[in-house]
Protein backbone atom coordinates (compact mmCIF):
# COMPACT_ATOMS: atom_id res chain seq x y z
CA UNK A 1 0.00 0.00 0.00
CA UNK A 2 2.67 2.42 1.08
CA UNK A 3 4.67 1.52 -1.97
CA UNK A 4 1.69 2.00 -4.19
CA UNK A 5 0.97 5.28 -2.50
CA UNK A 6 4.58 6.27 -2.92
CA UNK A 7 4.47 5.29 -6.54
CA UNK A 8 1.33 7.38 -6.82
CA UNK A 9 3.08 10.41 -5.26
CA UNK A 10 6.14 9.91 -7.48
CA UNK A 11 3.90 9.63 -10.40
CA UNK A 12 2.21 12.88 -9.45
CA UNK A 13 5.57 14.60 -8.94
CA UNK A 14 6.74 13.49 -12.32
CA UNK A 15 3.53 14.69 -13.88
CA UNK A 16 3.74 17.98 -12.01
CA UNK A 17 7.33 18.44 -13.17
CA UNK A 18 6.37 17.71 -16.76
CA UNK A 19 3.42 20.06 -16.46
CA UNK A 20 5.71 22.82 -15.20
CA UNK A 21 8.12 22.26 -18.10
CA UNK A 22 5.22 22.15 -20.53
CA UNK A 23 3.64 25.33 -19.14
CA UNK A 24 6.99 27.07 -19.30
CA UNK A 25 7.41 26.13 -22.93
CA UNK A 26 4.47 28.25 -24.07
CA UNK A 27 5.01 31.89 -24.92
CA UNK A 28 2.44 33.37 -22.55
CA UNK A 29 3.41 34.16 -18.99
CA UNK A 30 1.26 32.25 -16.51
CA UNK A 31 0.91 32.90 -12.83
CA UNK A 32 -1.25 31.41 -10.13
CA UNK A 33 -2.18 33.63 -7.22
CA UNK A 34 -3.77 33.00 -3.88
CA UNK A 35 -6.80 34.81 -2.57
CA UNK A 36 -4.65 37.82 -1.58
CA UNK A 37 -3.15 38.08 -5.01
CA UNK A 38 0.24 36.65 -3.95
CA UNK A 39 2.18 34.48 -6.36
CA UNK A 40 1.93 30.76 -5.66
CA UNK A 41 3.28 29.44 -8.93
CA UNK A 42 4.52 30.88 -12.22
CA UNK A 43 6.13 29.71 -15.39
CA UNK A 44 9.48 30.66 -16.89
CA UNK A 45 8.10 33.32 -19.32
CA UNK A 46 6.56 35.10 -16.28
CA UNK A 47 9.90 35.25 -14.50
CA UNK A 48 11.57 36.56 -17.62
CA UNK A 49 8.85 39.15 -17.92
CA UNK A 50 9.17 40.50 -14.37
CA UNK A 51 12.94 39.90 -14.51
CA UNK A 52 13.36 39.04 -10.79
CA UNK A 53 15.02 36.28 -8.80
CA UNK A 54 12.75 33.37 -7.97
CA UNK A 55 12.96 34.27 -4.28
CA UNK A 56 11.60 37.73 -4.99
CA UNK A 57 8.71 36.36 -7.03
CA UNK A 58 7.15 33.65 -4.93
CA UNK A 59 4.78 35.09 -2.36
CA UNK A 60 5.01 38.61 -3.76
CA UNK A 61 1.84 40.47 -4.71
CA UNK A 62 1.31 40.49 -8.45
CA UNK A 63 0.22 44.16 -8.37
CA UNK A 64 3.70 45.01 -7.06
CA UNK A 65 5.53 42.68 -9.40
CA UNK A 66 3.65 43.87 -12.44
CA UNK A 67 2.84 47.56 -12.15
CA UNK A 68 0.64 48.24 -15.16
CA UNK A 69 -0.15 51.52 -16.87
CA UNK A 70 -3.16 52.51 -18.84
CA UNK A 71 -2.78 55.30 -21.37
CA UNK A 72 0.60 56.25 -19.83
CA UNK A 73 -0.82 56.57 -16.28
CA UNK A 74 -0.22 54.02 -13.47
CA UNK A 75 -3.15 51.69 -13.15
CA UNK A 76 -4.69 52.04 -9.65
CA UNK A 77 -4.81 48.70 -7.71
CA UNK A 78 -8.63 48.57 -7.75
CA UNK A 79 -8.59 48.66 -11.55
CA UNK A 80 -5.97 45.91 -11.87
CA UNK A 81 -7.44 42.89 -13.65
CA UNK A 82 -6.46 40.66 -10.72
CA UNK A 83 -8.37 42.85 -8.36
CA UNK A 84 -11.34 42.73 -10.70
CA UNK A 85 -11.12 38.96 -10.99
CA UNK A 86 -10.95 38.54 -7.24
CA UNK A 87 -13.86 40.85 -6.72
CA UNK A 88 -16.54 39.26 -8.67
CA UNK A 89 -15.59 39.42 -12.32
CA UNK A 90 -14.85 35.80 -13.24
CA UNK A 91 -12.86 36.66 -16.36
CA UNK A 92 -11.19 40.04 -16.53
CA UNK A 93 -9.26 40.93 -19.63
CA UNK A 94 -7.55 44.10 -20.69
CA UNK A 95 -4.46 45.44 -22.34
CA UNK A 96 -2.00 47.67 -20.53
CA UNK A 97 1.46 49.12 -20.87
CA UNK A 98 4.27 47.71 -18.75
CA UNK A 99 7.69 49.35 -18.30
CA UNK A 100 9.23 47.05 -15.66
CA UNK A 101 11.27 45.09 -18.17
CA UNK A 102 13.18 48.04 -19.69
CA UNK A 103 11.58 48.56 -23.12
CA UNK A 104 7.92 49.44 -22.68
CA UNK A 105 5.63 46.68 -23.87
CA UNK A 106 1.92 46.24 -24.27
CA UNK A 107 0.48 43.31 -22.29
CA UNK A 108 -2.83 41.63 -22.64
CA UNK A 109 -3.72 40.44 -19.15
CA UNK A 110 -6.33 37.74 -18.67
CA UNK A 111 -7.27 36.93 -15.08
CA UNK A 112 -9.62 34.09 -14.22
CA UNK A 113 -11.01 33.43 -10.77
CA UNK A 114 -10.67 29.89 -9.60
CA UNK A 115 -12.69 28.60 -6.66
CA UNK A 116 -10.81 25.54 -5.28
CA UNK A 117 -13.08 25.17 -2.28
CA UNK A 118 -15.47 27.29 -0.33
CA UNK A 119 -12.55 28.82 1.53
CA UNK A 120 -9.90 28.76 -1.07
CA UNK A 121 -10.21 31.33 -3.72
CA UNK A 122 -7.51 31.76 -6.31
CA UNK A 123 -6.69 33.49 -9.56
CA UNK A 124 -4.90 32.29 -12.63
CA UNK A 125 -3.42 35.01 -14.76
CA UNK A 126 -2.22 34.67 -18.33
CA UNK A 127 -0.16 37.52 -19.73
CA UNK A 128 0.68 37.90 -23.36
CA UNK A 129 3.04 40.41 -24.91
CA UNK A 130 0.97 41.97 -27.71
CA UNK A 131 3.39 44.83 -28.48
CA UNK A 132 4.02 43.63 -32.02
CA UNK A 133 0.37 42.87 -32.65
CA UNK A 134 -0.63 46.29 -31.32
CA UNK A 135 1.97 47.98 -33.51
CA UNK A 136 0.71 46.08 -36.52
CA UNK A 137 -2.87 47.01 -35.66
CA UNK A 138 -1.96 50.64 -35.18
CA UNK A 139 -0.09 50.65 -38.44
CA UNK A 140 -3.06 49.10 -40.15
CA UNK A 141 -5.36 51.71 -38.62
CA UNK A 142 -2.98 54.47 -39.64
CA UNK A 143 -2.80 53.13 -43.16
CA UNK A 144 -6.57 52.78 -43.31
CA UNK A 145 -6.97 56.33 -42.02
CA UNK A 146 -4.41 57.58 -44.51
CA UNK A 147 -6.13 55.72 -47.29
CA UNK A 148 -9.45 57.24 -46.22
CA UNK A 149 -7.83 60.68 -46.03
CA UNK A 150 -6.27 60.33 -49.43
CA UNK A 151 -9.58 59.11 -50.84
CA UNK A 152 -11.24 62.21 -49.41
CA UNK A 153 -8.40 64.35 -50.73
CA UNK A 154 -8.66 62.71 -54.13
CA UNK A 155 -12.40 63.35 -54.23
CA UNK A 156 -11.79 66.96 -53.18
CA UNK A 157 -9.15 67.36 -55.86
CA UNK A 158 -11.46 65.81 -58.41
CA UNK A 159 -14.21 68.25 -57.40
CA UNK A 160 -11.77 71.16 -57.59
CA UNK A 161 -10.57 70.04 -60.98
CA UNK A 162 -14.15 69.72 -62.12
CA UNK A 163 -14.94 73.26 -60.96
CA UNK A 164 -11.77 74.59 -62.57
CA UNK A 165 -12.61 72.78 -65.77
CA UNK A 166 -16.12 74.21 -65.83
CA UNK A 167 -14.77 77.70 -65.18
CA UNK A 168 -12.22 77.24 -67.92
CA UNK A 169 -14.90 76.11 -70.31
CA UNK A 170 -17.03 79.11 -69.42
CA UNK A 171 -14.12 81.46 -69.84
CA UNK A 172 -13.31 79.82 -73.14
CA UNK A 173 -16.91 80.15 -74.26
CA UNK A 174 -16.84 83.81 -73.28
CA UNK A 175 -13.59 84.34 -75.17
CA UNK A 176 -14.89 82.55 -78.24
CA UNK A 177 -18.04 84.66 -78.02
CA UNK A 178 -16.01 87.87 -77.67
CA UNK A 179 -13.81 86.91 -80.60
CA UNK A 180 -16.81 86.02 -82.71
CA UNK A 181 -18.40 89.37 -81.87
CA UNK A 182 -15.19 91.19 -82.72
CA UNK A 183 -14.91 89.39 -86.07
CA UNK A 184 -18.56 90.04 -86.89
CA UNK A 185 -18.09 93.62 -85.77
CA UNK A 186 -15.16 94.16 -88.07
CA UNK A 187 -16.97 92.60 -90.98
CA UNK A 188 -20.12 94.56 -90.22
CA UNK A 189 -18.23 97.81 -89.97
CA UNK A 190 -16.52 97.22 -93.31
CA UNK A 191 -19.79 96.30 -94.99
CA UNK A 192 -21.60 99.25 -93.44
CA UNK A 193 -19.06 101.75 -94.71
CA UNK A 194 -19.18 100.31 -98.17
CA UNK A 195 -22.98 100.31 -98.25
CA UNK A 196 -23.49 103.79 -96.83
CA UNK A 197 -22.11 105.65 -99.84
CA UNK A 198 -24.13 103.81 -102.51
CA UNK A 199 -27.18 104.36 -100.32
CA UNK A 200 -26.31 108.04 -100.28
CA UNK A 201 -26.13 108.15 -104.05
CA UNK A 202 -29.51 106.40 -104.37
CA UNK A 203 -31.07 108.78 -101.87
CA UNK A 204 -29.66 111.84 -103.55
CA UNK A 205 -30.71 110.38 -106.90
CA UNK A 206 -34.27 109.95 -105.66
CA UNK A 207 -34.27 113.52 -104.40
CA UNK A 208 -33.13 114.62 -107.83
CA UNK A 209 -35.77 112.56 -109.63
CA UNK A 210 -38.51 113.85 -107.35
CA UNK A 211 -37.75 117.28 -108.71
CA UNK A 212 -37.93 116.00 -112.27
CA UNK A 213 -41.06 113.86 -112.02
CA UNK A 214 -43.28 116.58 -110.72
CA UNK A 215 -46.42 116.20 -108.60
CA UNK A 216 -48.70 115.39 -111.56
CA UNK A 217 -47.05 111.95 -112.04
CA UNK A 218 -48.54 110.22 -108.98
CA UNK A 219 -47.28 106.79 -110.01
CA UNK A 220 -43.73 108.01 -110.55
CA UNK A 221 -43.88 109.74 -107.21
CA UNK A 222 -45.08 106.57 -105.49
CA UNK A 223 -42.23 104.53 -106.98
CA UNK A 224 -39.72 107.09 -105.78
CA UNK A 225 -41.28 107.02 -102.31
CA UNK A 226 -40.87 103.23 -102.28
CA UNK A 227 -37.22 103.48 -103.27
CA UNK A 228 -36.64 106.07 -100.59
CA UNK A 229 -38.26 103.88 -97.97
CA UNK A 230 -36.14 100.91 -99.01
CA UNK A 231 -33.04 103.09 -98.69
CA UNK A 232 -34.10 104.13 -95.20
CA UNK A 233 -34.70 100.53 -94.23
CA UNK A 234 -31.28 99.50 -95.50
CA UNK A 235 -29.81 102.43 -93.65
CA UNK A 236 -31.41 101.27 -90.41
CA UNK A 237 -29.81 97.85 -90.85
CA UNK A 238 -26.45 99.40 -91.60
CA UNK A 239 -26.83 101.66 -88.59
CA UNK A 240 -27.50 98.63 -86.39
CA UNK A 241 -24.44 96.95 -87.82
CA UNK A 242 -22.31 99.97 -87.10
CA UNK A 243 -23.73 100.24 -83.63
CA UNK A 244 -22.91 96.63 -83.06
CA UNK A 245 -19.40 96.82 -84.41
CA UNK A 246 -18.43 100.04 -82.80
CA UNK A 247 -17.30 99.07 -79.32
CA UNK A 248 -17.65 102.47 -77.85
CA UNK A 249 -15.69 102.87 -74.60
CA UNK A 250 -17.90 103.25 -71.54
CA UNK A 251 -18.43 106.66 -70.08
CA UNK A 252 -19.61 105.52 -66.68
CA UNK A 253 -21.05 107.68 -63.97
CA UNK A 254 -23.31 106.97 -60.98
CA UNK A 255 -26.94 106.75 -62.12
CA UNK A 256 -30.33 106.01 -60.66
CA UNK A 257 -31.24 102.89 -62.61
CA UNK A 258 -34.98 103.50 -62.24
CA UNK A 259 -34.57 106.91 -63.87
CA UNK A 260 -32.59 105.39 -66.75
CA UNK A 261 -35.43 102.90 -67.32
CA UNK A 262 -38.08 105.65 -67.06
CA UNK A 263 -36.18 107.75 -69.62
CA UNK A 264 -35.92 104.77 -71.98
CA UNK A 265 -39.62 104.13 -71.57
CA UNK A 266 -40.35 107.78 -72.34
CA UNK A 267 -38.74 107.40 -75.75
CA UNK A 268 -41.20 104.70 -76.81
CA UNK A 269 -44.28 106.22 -75.14
CA UNK A 270 -46.08 106.87 -78.42
CA UNK A 271 -45.81 103.23 -79.44
CA UNK A 272 -47.04 102.06 -76.05
CA UNK A 273 -50.21 104.09 -76.44
CA UNK A 274 -50.72 102.99 -80.05
CA UNK A 275 -50.47 99.31 -79.15
CA UNK A 276 -52.73 99.53 -76.12
CA UNK A 277 -50.10 98.33 -73.69
CA UNK A 278 -50.41 98.84 -69.95
CA UNK A 279 -47.16 99.60 -68.14
CA UNK A 280 -46.50 98.48 -64.58
CA UNK A 281 -43.49 99.96 -62.86
CA UNK A 282 -42.16 98.35 -59.68
CA UNK A 283 -38.94 100.09 -58.79
CA UNK A 284 -37.33 99.22 -55.45
CA UNK A 285 -36.80 102.08 -53.03
CA UNK A 286 -33.37 103.01 -51.76
CA UNK A 287 -31.28 101.22 -54.35
CA UNK A 288 -27.71 102.51 -54.44
CA UNK A 289 -26.68 104.26 -57.66
CA UNK A 290 -25.12 102.07 -60.33
CA UNK A 291 -22.02 103.23 -62.18
CA UNK A 292 -23.01 102.90 -65.83
CA UNK A 293 -22.76 104.53 -69.21
CA UNK A 294 -26.22 106.05 -69.20
CA UNK A 295 -26.60 106.34 -72.97
CA UNK A 296 -25.44 102.83 -73.70
CA UNK A 297 -27.64 101.34 -71.00
CA UNK A 298 -30.58 103.36 -72.34
CA UNK A 299 -29.93 101.72 -75.69
CA UNK A 300 -30.15 98.34 -73.95
CA UNK A 301 -33.44 99.13 -72.24
CA UNK A 302 -34.93 100.60 -75.41
CA UNK A 303 -33.94 97.45 -77.32
CA UNK A 304 -35.47 95.19 -74.73
CA UNK A 305 -38.65 97.27 -74.40
CA UNK A 306 -39.08 97.47 -78.19
CA UNK A 307 -38.75 93.67 -78.37
CA UNK A 308 -41.43 93.40 -75.70
CA UNK A 309 -43.72 95.73 -77.67
CA UNK A 310 -43.22 93.75 -80.85
CA UNK A 311 -44.12 90.59 -78.95
CA UNK A 312 -47.49 92.14 -77.98
CA UNK A 313 -49.12 93.22 -81.26
CA UNK A 314 -52.58 92.83 -79.72
CA UNK A 315 -51.77 94.69 -76.55
CA UNK A 316 -50.79 93.40 -73.14
CA UNK A 317 -48.89 94.31 -70.05
CA UNK A 318 -45.30 95.48 -69.77
CA UNK A 319 -43.75 95.16 -66.31
CA UNK A 320 -40.55 96.93 -65.35
CA UNK A 321 -39.00 95.92 -62.06
CA UNK A 322 -35.82 96.74 -60.19
CA UNK A 323 -34.49 95.13 -57.01
CA UNK A 324 -31.27 94.59 -55.10
CA UNK A 325 -29.92 91.11 -55.78
CA UNK A 326 -27.39 88.79 -54.23
CA UNK A 327 -25.48 86.75 -56.83
CA UNK A 328 -26.92 83.48 -55.48
CA UNK A 329 -30.49 84.68 -56.08
CA UNK A 330 -29.91 85.16 -59.82
CA UNK A 331 -30.85 82.88 -62.72
CA UNK A 332 -28.13 80.25 -63.00
CA UNK A 333 -26.26 81.63 -66.02
CA UNK A 334 -26.15 85.10 -64.50
CA UNK A 335 -25.03 83.72 -61.14
CA UNK A 336 -22.20 81.89 -62.87
CA UNK A 337 -21.15 85.02 -64.67
CA UNK A 338 -21.38 87.02 -61.48
CA UNK A 339 -19.13 84.51 -59.72
CA UNK A 340 -16.54 84.88 -62.42
CA UNK A 341 -16.50 88.61 -62.86
CA UNK A 342 -17.63 90.11 -59.58
CA UNK A 343 -15.52 90.80 -56.60
CA UNK A 344 -16.42 88.92 -53.42
CA UNK A 345 -19.36 90.48 -51.64
CA UNK A 346 -20.28 92.69 -54.57
CA UNK A 347 -24.00 93.23 -54.75
CA UNK A 348 -26.10 93.89 -57.80
CA UNK A 349 -29.12 95.64 -59.11
CA UNK A 350 -31.50 93.38 -60.97
CA UNK A 351 -33.83 94.77 -63.63
CA UNK A 352 -36.63 92.70 -65.14
CA UNK A 353 -38.53 93.63 -68.27
CA UNK A 354 -41.51 91.31 -68.61
CA UNK A 355 -44.14 91.17 -71.33
CA UNK A 356 -47.30 89.15 -71.79
CA UNK A 357 -46.58 88.59 -75.46
CA UNK A 358 -46.20 85.68 -77.84
CA UNK A 359 -43.04 84.31 -76.21
CA UNK A 360 -40.10 82.56 -77.82
CA UNK A 361 -40.08 78.82 -78.62
CA UNK A 362 -37.89 76.94 -76.14
CA UNK A 363 -35.39 75.81 -78.78
CA UNK A 364 -34.78 79.40 -79.82
CA UNK A 365 -34.25 80.99 -76.41
CA UNK A 366 -30.54 80.13 -76.39
CA UNK A 367 -30.03 81.72 -79.80
CA UNK A 368 -31.77 84.96 -78.91
CA UNK A 369 -28.53 86.73 -78.07
CA UNK A 370 -26.71 85.54 -81.18
CA UNK A 371 -26.11 88.27 -83.73
CA UNK A 372 -28.40 88.16 -86.77
CA UNK A 373 -30.84 85.83 -85.05
CA UNK A 374 -34.37 87.14 -85.24
CA UNK A 375 -37.89 85.80 -84.79
CA UNK A 376 -39.35 88.86 -86.46
CA UNK A 377 -40.67 88.90 -90.04
CA UNK A 378 -38.23 89.95 -92.75
CA UNK A 379 -37.53 93.66 -92.73
CA UNK A 380 -38.57 94.17 -89.11
CA UNK A 381 -35.36 93.32 -87.35
CA UNK A 382 -31.72 92.75 -88.03
CA UNK A 383 -31.26 90.33 -85.14
CA UNK A 384 -28.71 92.61 -83.59
CA UNK A 385 -30.68 94.29 -80.81
CA UNK A 386 -30.10 91.66 -78.13
CA UNK A 387 -26.56 90.93 -79.31
CA UNK A 388 -25.72 94.63 -78.94
CA UNK A 389 -27.51 94.74 -75.59
CA UNK A 390 -25.58 91.77 -74.32
CA UNK A 391 -22.26 93.22 -75.39
CA UNK A 392 -23.07 96.51 -73.64
CA UNK A 393 -24.26 94.84 -70.43
CA UNK A 394 -21.21 92.58 -70.33
CA UNK A 395 -18.92 95.56 -70.75
CA UNK A 396 -20.44 96.74 -67.47
CA UNK A 397 -19.50 93.33 -65.96
CA UNK A 398 -23.20 92.64 -65.83
CA UNK A 399 -25.29 89.93 -67.34
CA UNK A 400 -28.47 89.56 -69.35
CA UNK A 401 -30.68 86.49 -69.58
CA UNK A 402 -34.03 85.62 -70.98
CA UNK A 403 -36.85 83.35 -69.84
CA UNK A 404 -39.82 82.74 -72.08
CA UNK A 405 -43.01 80.73 -72.25
CA UNK A 406 -44.52 80.43 -75.68
CA UNK A 407 -47.89 82.12 -75.71
CA UNK A 408 -47.44 83.58 -72.24
CA UNK A 409 -44.61 86.04 -72.50
CA UNK A 410 -40.95 86.76 -72.02
CA UNK A 411 -38.92 88.19 -69.18
CA UNK A 412 -35.51 89.68 -69.78
CA UNK A 413 -33.34 90.01 -66.69
CA UNK A 414 -30.40 92.38 -66.56
CA UNK A 415 -28.03 92.50 -63.61
CA UNK A 416 -25.44 95.15 -63.03
CA UNK A 417 -22.85 95.07 -60.26
CA UNK A 418 -22.88 97.98 -57.86
CA UNK A 419 -19.34 99.20 -58.25
CA UNK A 420 -17.71 101.96 -56.33
CA UNK A 421 -14.91 102.69 -58.75
CA UNK A 422 -15.18 103.49 -62.42
CA UNK A 423 -14.62 100.40 -64.59
CA UNK A 424 -11.89 100.70 -67.19
CA UNK B 1 -29.31 137.71 -105.59
CA UNK B 2 -25.90 136.15 -106.16
CA UNK B 3 -25.61 132.45 -105.76
CA UNK B 4 -23.68 131.11 -102.77
CA UNK B 5 -20.56 129.19 -103.73
CA UNK B 6 -20.17 125.80 -102.16
CA UNK B 7 -17.15 123.49 -102.31
CA UNK B 8 -18.04 119.84 -101.90
CA UNK B 9 -15.21 117.44 -100.93
CA UNK B 10 -15.91 113.70 -101.08
CA UNK B 11 -14.03 110.76 -102.56
CA UNK B 12 -17.31 109.24 -103.81
CA UNK B 13 -17.55 110.86 -107.28
CA UNK B 14 -21.15 109.94 -108.14
CA UNK B 15 -22.35 111.16 -104.79
CA UNK B 16 -20.63 114.49 -105.39
CA UNK B 17 -22.19 114.80 -108.83
CA UNK B 18 -25.74 114.04 -107.79
CA UNK B 19 -25.45 116.28 -104.72
CA UNK B 20 -24.18 119.05 -106.98
CA UNK B 21 -27.20 118.56 -109.25
CA UNK B 22 -29.59 118.71 -106.33
CA UNK B 23 -27.99 121.75 -104.74
CA UNK B 24 -27.74 123.68 -108.00
CA UNK B 25 -31.34 122.84 -108.89
CA UNK B 26 -32.44 125.00 -105.95
CA UNK B 27 -31.11 127.97 -107.89
CA UNK B 28 -29.41 129.23 -104.73
CA UNK B 29 -26.07 127.49 -104.89
CA UNK B 30 -23.17 127.11 -107.20
CA UNK B 31 -21.24 123.95 -106.41
CA UNK B 32 -17.61 123.02 -107.09
CA UNK B 33 -16.47 119.48 -106.32
CA UNK B 34 -13.16 117.96 -105.20
CA UNK B 35 -12.56 114.25 -104.84
CA UNK B 36 -9.95 114.22 -102.09
CA UNK B 37 -8.78 116.21 -99.11
CA UNK B 38 -5.65 117.64 -100.78
CA UNK B 39 -7.61 118.52 -103.95
CA UNK B 40 -10.22 120.28 -101.82
CA UNK B 41 -7.60 122.29 -99.97
CA UNK B 42 -6.06 123.30 -103.28
CA UNK B 43 -9.44 124.54 -104.57
CA UNK B 44 -10.13 126.38 -101.35
CA UNK B 45 -6.81 128.13 -101.53
CA UNK B 46 -7.31 129.17 -105.13
CA UNK B 47 -10.95 130.33 -104.88
CA UNK B 48 -13.34 131.82 -102.38
CA UNK B 49 -16.29 129.76 -101.18
CA UNK B 50 -19.21 130.73 -98.98
CA UNK B 51 -19.37 127.26 -97.50
CA UNK B 52 -17.45 124.01 -97.65
CA UNK B 53 -18.91 120.54 -97.21
CA UNK B 54 -16.38 117.77 -96.55
CA UNK B 55 -16.68 114.08 -95.93
CA UNK B 56 -15.09 112.86 -92.74
CA UNK B 57 -14.03 109.37 -93.82
CA UNK B 58 -11.73 109.76 -96.79
CA UNK B 59 -8.66 107.77 -97.72
CA UNK B 60 -5.39 109.65 -97.42
CA UNK B 61 -6.56 112.66 -95.47
CA UNK B 62 -9.47 112.53 -93.07
CA UNK B 63 -12.09 115.21 -92.66
CA UNK B 64 -10.65 116.37 -89.36
CA UNK B 65 -7.36 117.39 -90.98
CA UNK B 66 -9.21 118.97 -93.91
CA UNK B 67 -11.44 120.91 -91.50
CA UNK B 68 -8.50 122.28 -89.49
CA UNK B 69 -6.56 123.23 -92.60
CA UNK B 70 -9.60 124.99 -94.05
CA UNK B 71 -10.21 126.83 -90.78
CA UNK B 72 -6.59 127.97 -90.77
CA UNK B 73 -6.78 129.03 -94.40
CA UNK B 74 -10.29 130.53 -94.57
CA UNK B 75 -11.53 131.23 -91.07
CA UNK B 76 -14.66 132.95 -92.43
CA UNK B 77 -16.01 130.04 -94.48
CA UNK B 78 -18.33 127.72 -92.55
CA UNK B 79 -17.49 124.02 -92.87
CA UNK B 80 -20.06 121.21 -92.70
CA UNK B 81 -18.81 117.67 -91.94
CA UNK B 82 -20.50 114.56 -93.34
CA UNK B 83 -20.01 111.13 -91.89
CA UNK B 84 -21.35 107.62 -92.28
CA UNK B 85 -21.63 107.53 -88.53
CA UNK B 86 -25.13 108.31 -87.51
CA UNK B 87 -26.60 110.58 -84.88
CA UNK B 88 -23.94 110.92 -82.21
CA UNK B 89 -21.05 111.07 -84.68
CA UNK B 90 -18.79 109.57 -82.03
CA UNK B 91 -16.06 108.76 -84.53
CA UNK B 92 -15.53 112.46 -84.90
CA UNK B 93 -13.85 113.78 -81.81
CA UNK B 94 -15.61 116.36 -79.70
CA UNK B 95 -12.95 118.93 -80.58
CA UNK B 96 -13.53 118.49 -84.29
CA UNK B 97 -17.29 118.65 -83.72
CA UNK B 98 -16.91 121.97 -81.97
CA UNK B 99 -14.82 123.39 -84.79
CA UNK B 100 -17.29 122.32 -87.49
CA UNK B 101 -20.20 124.61 -88.33
CA UNK B 102 -22.52 121.70 -89.04
CA UNK B 103 -22.69 117.92 -88.98
CA UNK B 104 -24.71 115.71 -91.26
CA UNK B 105 -25.05 111.98 -91.37
CA UNK B 106 -24.87 109.81 -94.46
CA UNK B 107 -26.91 108.81 -96.35
CA UNK B 108 -27.64 112.49 -96.80
CA UNK B 109 -31.25 113.52 -96.95
CA UNK B 110 -31.61 116.46 -99.30
CA UNK B 111 -34.03 118.47 -97.17
CA UNK B 112 -31.85 118.03 -94.13
CA UNK B 113 -28.77 119.01 -96.08
CA UNK B 114 -30.45 122.23 -97.16
CA UNK B 115 -31.41 123.04 -93.58
CA UNK B 116 -27.87 122.36 -92.33
CA UNK B 117 -26.35 124.53 -95.04
CA UNK B 118 -28.77 127.41 -94.39
CA UNK B 119 -28.09 127.28 -90.70
CA UNK B 120 -24.31 127.19 -91.14
CA UNK B 121 -24.48 130.13 -93.54
CA UNK B 122 -26.72 132.08 -91.17
CA UNK B 123 -24.38 131.45 -88.23
CA UNK B 124 -21.41 132.40 -90.37
CA UNK B 125 -23.08 135.70 -91.30
CA UNK B 126 -23.90 136.45 -87.67
CA UNK B 127 -20.35 135.63 -86.51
Amino acid sequence: MAGAALTGVDDLRTKLGKLEVALSAIVDALVWLDGDGRVQWYNAPFRRLVDRLDAAVLGARLVDLLPLEDGGKPLPPHAHPIHLALNGRPNAIGSYEYRGGGQPVVLEVFAARVQFSRQELSTVVAIRDITERRRAEEKEQRLAAEAADSAVAARKRAAELDTAYKELKNTQAMLVHAEKMAAIGQLASGVAHEVKNPLGIILQGVDYLEGRVGPEDAEGFEVLRMIKEAVMRSDRIVRDLLNFSRQRPLEPKPCDIAQVIRDSLGLVEKQLALQNIAVRQAFADGLPPVVIDENQMKQVFINVILNALQAMPKGGELTLRTAAAAPESLPVELARRALMTWRPGEAAVRCDVADTGVGIPADQVQKAFEPFFTTKPAGQGTGLGLAISRSIVEKHRGGISLASHEGRGTTVTIVLPIVHEVPG
Amino acid sequence: MTKKRILLIDDERDLCLVMKLNLERTGTYDVAVAYSGPEGLERAEAELFDLIITDFNMPGMDGGVVLRSLKAMRPQAPVVLCSVYHDDVTAITAAVQREADGLINKPIDHAQLLRTIEQALANGTEG
